[in-house]
């Protein structure tokens, strides 16, 4: 499998997203870029150019928007198709973007925001995205806030009734997404989580932390079905789509992650950590891994039908990986 | 000591403030409680429950309370006699009911009184009746402890302690210490996990410190705080505890027959024990010596002890020091002595002697109990010296680094090799051109490999020959690595070198070598992260490297926390990673009693012999897939039996779906579709004309 090299980035590359049809995926980076890329045959399309390091970005479904935040010069807007800039939602310095979401049906997004003012607060706020297109003064909604061990990473739950929300300090906490009252409260990792992501069907979450382990839950009790040691911190889990494959369905997940940034030049490049793992999530078992970043891997994005998958890197680059016919025979199952 | 907050009734505030290392614990514990973020609650403060300057008097005359001060007066009178005048205010004779109970407790003002008022008083005629009985509080203890019902002890066989050594498949045992957990593994190459045997007795933390393999193999001993325990058998059993309170180094002797453990700190003690008896046979105080002290000799029958410029040596059984040639028990004075180390085949001492004004650096060679003096050899410009012993005591090598005059620089290194089992012990000296960083003798070899450093800190590997006839030593073969250390396998044939992690989240290299027909050959080289440990199976078959983390260390992430096991060429055969890992041990097998004769038969029908252990690996392997199906099956139904209620969930709210995305599940994957469309394009029209 020979991978494709996008180095368009001047700084690491922070998030990765395909869009919902998987005919187009993203990359953004510190160096305030996001680019967008036609996935067959990868072909650059062009740039959202923001004033700050992009942290997260998420994208409607019908891929008319993105929608990026930065670390602290807040939310951007973009016209996917024109890459006109639609709209500004600016904070002041104090107000850190952690994440933003689309929820089912893009008819609102959530942001994670750190507020390090007096109250050093982490805050979810809930945006109506019609108001924010058309209005002004958006209208968003101030769903729940954490003084301490603040929120990190967050998903939506499954017909957006619930949003999962992942802590500094390894706590996953759901919340009901109308009334902002906490449901559920546990204590799934020892350190940060990193990442959060449902299978395609909502039947399984899977956990990212750097305390070395992805843990596939359960979505409403959190229940630990399989955990994986990775034995290196862990930046990025995600459920490959192929376990919706009618007739020969793959249970895989992809890992992915690497010593801290400030350790590697430590260690030999093999040691860091930096390959992408597929686990298979029925077994517990390792299949295999992809090797060729030089620095910690950040995000991992699966296409929709799940024969390719982008990852970004500390090293400043994303890589388009194809997969080889052999991995679609039972032999990889 | 105790904790002492049960007891609440009895105010001990003052004496424990008094307690010298009340300061020092009352920071200790402020300072763990910081460290644990627990708010800081008043530390338990421990005490000496020990009452050794009380002793318990009995077999007084019953009396009522109107001569309760006459018993008193008289019995204070028989003591004062007998030991030590005492005041009647140090005697307490509890009475019940206005009568006295026939006993009574008497203070006195040190431990070494109330010890000779025990062996004076006990059996004292008090009066024409009663005669005493005087106990001190260590004794009422060990009675008051006595089951009333007597238990035959276990009585273990020695086919029972070697059991393992039986096993059909001749695999080798291994111990883990991680986390609170004490496992007991085989090591399986064929089903690639290791074979759990046993993980202490049931319920129970088995121990929260280390433990140890005796040296062949029979014992394990586990430590902890009051002494140690050894087990054994199959089942791992316990036979013996040995008190010994703070123990935190343990050594058996190479018979078996002793052991010798050791606590560090202020009142820290040796002690040599009888494993035949279970009996103490005698205690040193410490007095601020290292552990490694005192060493045993290679069958165990002596004890040598390295003093100020002497050496005391002691026999083994009574811990008594050997005699001189005119029957005084006396240390052997060695003026200038630096090391000592005893030889592994013989009853013999290679000693270091410095240099001194007049005389060169020596290295004398003394034999025991007869201290004579069997051999002596010069070194002129030495900056240092060390000795090592071949396993069987064949070879002793004396490895000299020279320095230049007037520069205390290395120069170079000379090899002085011994030959122990020649008449008049010969010595030959091989002058070397460069400087030796690493020296190990292969096992039950003639063989030794070194390492040294060239130009530019490149290293390399080089292996010699002894000469078993002649006086000649030969170099085989060299090779570059680029470790730092030998590790040779036990049954000699293979060796690694190896490099311990330099410092945290690097990376220890091992360099697999096999020496064949007079070459060196490199086979495999392998990397593990934070590697701070290696150690040979005692087969040589295979070889576990691992990163450990010390017991009292805060537990730390660190990449690489486990152990792997390699076999001899450099293959993985299983590999754990552990959290809170803090020890790996092989159990040691005793040395071979095979006739050389029949080994040799062995090696010749290897092949005939090969088929039928084949067969039987294939049997186990066969065995351990099945295990693996039948496990795989188990998991696979519970993991979709897990995510069918949601699957049922997500067909069954399908409405609900189709409401938020406005569209239903069919408009959503029919919402594109792939169009292949041929292009046809005409790059060039060419004419050619054909004949």
């Amino acid at each position: 499998m020979r991978p494709i090299l996008i180095s368009c980035h001047t700084r690491p590359v922070i998030a990765v997203k395909f869009n919902k049809d998987g005919d187009l995926f993203f990359t953004g980076s510190f160096d305030g870029k996001v680019s967008v890329f036609w996935s067959e045959p990868v072909e650059r399309l062009g740039t959202f150019a923001c004033d700050g390091a992009v942290k997260t970005m998420t994208v409607t479904e019908d891929s008319k928007y993105i929608v990026i935040g930065t670390a602290i010069n807040g939310i951007f807007i973009f016209e996917v198709e024109t890459g006109t800039k639609v709209k500004t939602i600016e904070f002041s310095s104090k107000i850190h973007v952690r994440d933003v979401e689309f929820a089912m049906g893009s008819q609102q997004f959530f942001m994670i925001s750190y507020e390090s003012d007096e109250k050093k607060q982490s805050v979810v706020y809930i945006y109506d995205f019609e108001s924010v297109l058309n209005r002004e003064q958006p209208s968003r909604r101030d769903l729940v806030r954490r003084d301490r061990d603040h929120y990190y990473r967050g998903v939506w739950g499954y017909l957006n009734k619930t949003i999962v929300l992942g802590t500094q300090n390894g706590i996953i906490d759901v919340v009901d997404t109308k009334t902002g009252e906490l449901l559920l409260s546990h204590r799934a990792h020892v350190n940060q989580i990193t990442s959060l992501a449902f299978s395609p069907d909502f039947s399984m979450l899977i956990t990212a932390s750097r305390d070395c382990f992805a843990k596939l839950l359960d979505p409403e009790t959190l229940k630990e079905i399989r955990v994986f040691n990775a034995q290196r911190p862990l930046n990025s889990a995600v459920i490959s789509p192929l376990m919706l494959n009618e007739g020969s369905p793959k249970y895989h997940c992809l890992v992915a992650g690497g010593q801290e940034a400030r350790d590697v030049t430590t260690t030999a490049t093999d040691q860091g950590g930096f390959e992408i793992t597929f686990y298979n999530m029925i077994f517990e078992r390792e299949i295999g891994s992809v090797r060729g970043h030089f620095g910690p891997v950040h995000s991992v994005a699966v296409h929709p039908r799940g024969h390719m998958f982008v990852t970004g890197s500390e090293d400043g680059t994303a890589r388009v990986h194809i997969l080889d016919q052999d991995y679609f025979t039972p032999a990889y199952d | 000591m105790e904790d002492l907050h049960p007891l609440e009734l009895i105010d001990f505030s003052d004496v424990l403030r008094n307690h010298p290392e009340y300061e020092a614990y009352i920071e200790d514990q402020k300072r763990e409680a910081k460290e644990r973020n627990d708010p800081l609650l008043e530390p338990k403060p421990l005490f000496e429950l020990r009452w050794t300057n009380r002793v318990i008097v009995d077999n007084l005359p019953e009396v009522s309370a109107e001569k309760e001060d006459l018993l008193i007066k008289v019995l204070v009178k028989v003591i004062s006699k007998a030991v030590v005048p005492i005041e009647p205010s140090a005697v307490y004779m509890p009475m019940v009911d206005g009568k006295s109970q026939c006993f009574a407790f008497i203070t006195f003002p040190d431990e070494e009184l109330a010890k000779t008022a025990v062996a004076k008083c006990n059996g004292l005629a008090f009066d024409k009746k009663h005669s005493l009985t005087v106990v001190s509080f260590d004794e009422f203890d060990r009675l008051m402890d006595t089951p009333s019902e007597y238990v035959e002890p276990r009585v273990f066989s020695q086919k029972e302690l070697k059991s393992w050594l039986t096993d059909r498949r001749s695999r080798d045992q291994f111990v883990i210490r991680h986390d609170e957990f004490t496992k007991v593994f085989w090591n399986d190459s064929i089903s690639l996990t290791p074979d759990l045997i046993t993980a202490g007795p049931s319920d129970k933390v088995w121990t929260d410190k280390y433990v140890k393999w005796s040296s062949q193999g029979t014992y394990l001993a586990t430590l902890h705080q009051r002494g140690i325990v050894l087990w054994g058998g199959p089942n791992f059993e316990e036979i013996m505890r040995l008190s010994h309170y703070g123990v935190s180094q343990i050594e058996f002797s190479p018979c078996e027959r002793y052991l010798m453990t050791y606590s560090s700190g202020p009142s820290g003690q040796f002690i040599h024990w009888s494993l035949e008896k279970g009996e103490e046979i005698r205690t040193f105080q410490a007095n601020d010596e290292p552990w490694g002290t005192y060493l045993y000799s290679y069958n165990g029958e002596f004890v040598a002890k390295k003093g100020n410029e002497m050496i005391s040596v002691y026999n083994s059984e009574t811990m008594a020091m050997i005699e001189d040639n005119e029957g005084k028990k006396a240390p052997i004075a060695i003026p200038q002595l630096a090391e000592f180390s005893w030889s592994t085949g013989d009853n013999i001492i290679s000693l270091h002697i410095r240099e001194s004004e007049a005389k060169p650096a020596q290295v004398r060679l003394l034999a025991v109990p007869s201290r004579e003096l069997i051999a002596t050899r010069m070194v002129y410009e030495a900056l240092g010296f060390y000795s090592f012993w071949q396993n069987n005591g064949e070879f002793l090598v004396s490895m000299v680094t020279t320095k230049h005059r007037n520069n205390p620089k290395p120069k170079n290194s000379i090899i002085e090799i011994f030959y122990m089992k020649k008449r008049g012990i010969p010595v030959e000296s091989l002058n070397l051109d460069f400087v030796v960083s690493n020296f190990s003798w292969e096992p039950n070899s003639n063989r030794f490999a070194l390492i040294y450093s060239g130009a530019h800190s490149a290293k390399t590997l080089v292996v010699y020959e002894v000469g078993k006839e002649k006086m000649e030593t030969k170099k085989i073969d060299q090779c570059d690595t680029k470790c730092s250390t030998i590790a040779w396998a036990p049954q000699g044939g293979h060796l690694v070198t190896y490099s311990f992690a330099a410092k945290n989240n690097t990376e220890g290299r091992i360099e697999f070598f096999c020496v064949k027909n007079q070459t060196l050959y490199q086979i495999e080289e392998r990397v593990h992260m934070n590697m701070n440990y290696l150690e040979w199976d005692p087969s040589g078959r295979y070889i576990s490297v691992g990163s450990l983390q010390g017991i009292q260390q805060r537990a730390t992430q660190q990449q690489g926390s486990g152990y792997v096991i390699f076999t001899c060429q450099g293959s993985d055969v299983t590999q754990a990673a552990l959290e809170k890992f803090y020890q790996f041990s092989w159990r040691p097998r005793p040395k071979s009693i095979l006739d050389p004769q029949i080994y040799d038969k062995i090696v010749n029908q290897l092949d005939e012999l090969a088929a039928k252990y084949e067969e039987e690996d294939r049997q186990v392997k066969r065995a351990a897939r099945e295990e693996q199906k039948a496990k795989e099956m188990k998991m696979k139904d519970e993991f979709f039996s897990q995510i069918h209620i949601y699957r049922e969930k997500w067909i069954n709210t399908r409405d609900e779906r189709a409401q938020i995305l406005k569209r239903t599940d069919e408009e959503e994957i029919n919402r594109w579709f792939e169009k292949v469309e041929p292009v046809e394009e005409i790059l060039s029209v060419k004419k050619e004309i054909t004949r």
